[in-house]
């Protein structure tokens, strides 16, 4: 255990380490790092994949996969929040002498909330909609990245945030495809009616 | 105006939902939606400019790493600021868009299969309007032979 985690400081390091050689890279990875950029253009992604479709019946999937990303980051947000009232790792900063790109947020480090988000929203989404999917995988994995080269995770945080948010997506879609689909088939029709769907 | 980040937040949603559906309307040729129903290639270039300048006005408000809204509040806050951007939508285009009249046989079509294409030939507070009407023409049957 204790390897895995030198390992994974050696690591952190050598990504941290790129911080101030490229500084427009640097301001990139700036303003991708918060909490506002990528999550809200996810978000964005699934408010247009609520209406993309050609037709009635190809929306109606387009729609459940935004169901199923939502419940994804439900259950993904709901076991970090469990993990983090059992297991508490320092931030990086904590530890060594760190290059920052973002503030020093004091709650624990593994496993990596925002990546747990990400990885939740693009798992519910790819499973219905591979290009979709893969947009949000890529958003997902750029603000993972963001992450650990801003000093903020280690990269085994975010991985095991991946991981989180892969299984959140894996559970919505399995629960939603088996017991919740009269629901939001019902939740659907309503949009319709008014509508919106 | 709220202050703080939270305002600012909302605000930017706003704007960048109000972007993307005058975009999905061009796409689709959802018109009773559209603000630009004479020319809808507009919408495509409304949504390319109202967009990228709702973000660059967001981030060039206040530097955005510094410890500001939780996950929960992004959250709420970005239903807020969609559904916002939504009720503008709708309001606005069926402002510019009153003139628009469906034919009768699309009428027909656009109760029988409700669903956002109905946009394409009416607009969202004329289709309300329709639906309320509908309903309660067929109510007023029942009522009468309840009253018998």
């Amino acid at each position: 255990m204790n390897s895995v985690l030198a390992w994974d400081s050696w690591l952190f390091q050598q990504i941290n380490g790129f911080v101030g050689t490229f500084p427009l890279f640097d301001r990139f990875i700036a303003t991708m790092v918060n909490e506002y950029f990528i999550t809200v253009t996810m978000s964005l992604i699934l408010l247009a994949l609520w209406f993309v479709g050609g037709s009635a019946e190809g929306r109606l999937l387009n729609q459940k996969a935004v169901v199923y990303a939502l419940l994804a980051e439900i259950l993904a947000n709901g076991i970090v929040k469990f993990s983090n009232l059992i297991y508490f790792r320092p931030r990086p900063f904590a530890a060594m002498p760190v290059k920052m790109l973002f503030y020093e947020p004091t709650d624990s480090s593994m496993p990596s909330n925002p990546a747990a988000v990400g990885f939740a929203f693009a798992t519910g989404v790819w499973l219905v909609n591979r290009r979709a999917g893969v947009l949000l995988y890529a958003l997902a994995i750029l603000l993972s990245f963001a992450r650990v080269y801003s000093g903020v995770h280690y990269p085994l945080d975010v991985v095991s945030g991946a991981l989180i948010g892969i299984i959140g997506g894996l559970v919505a879609v399995a629960l939603g495809r088996q017991f919740l689909n009269p629901v939001i088939e019902w939740i659907i029709g309503l949009g319709r009616r008014i509508y919106l769907a | 105006m709220r202050s703080g980040p939270e305002g600012a937040y909302i605000v930017w949603i706003l704007i960048s939902t109000v972007g993307l559906l005058q975009a999905l309307a061009s796409y689709y040729g959802w018109l009773g939606l559209s603000f630009f129903r004479a020319n809808t290639r507009v919408g495509y270039l409304f949504a390319a400019i109202v967009i990228p300048v709702a973000y660059v006005w967001f981030f060039s408000l206040a530097d955005r790493n510094v410890p500001g809204l939780e996950g929960w509040q992004l959250f709420s806050r970005f239903g807020v600021g969609a559904a916002g951007g939504l009720a503008v939508v709708l309001a606005l285009s069926s402002l510019l868009n009153r003139g628009m009249q469906p034919d009768s046989e699309q009428q027909y079509r656009n109760r029988a299969h409700p669903g956002v294409d109905a946009l394409q030939s009416d607009t969202y507070i004329h289709l309300v309007m329709d639906s309320l009407h509908a309903a309660s023409l067929l109510r007023q049957p029942e009522e009468e032979h309840q009253d018998e």
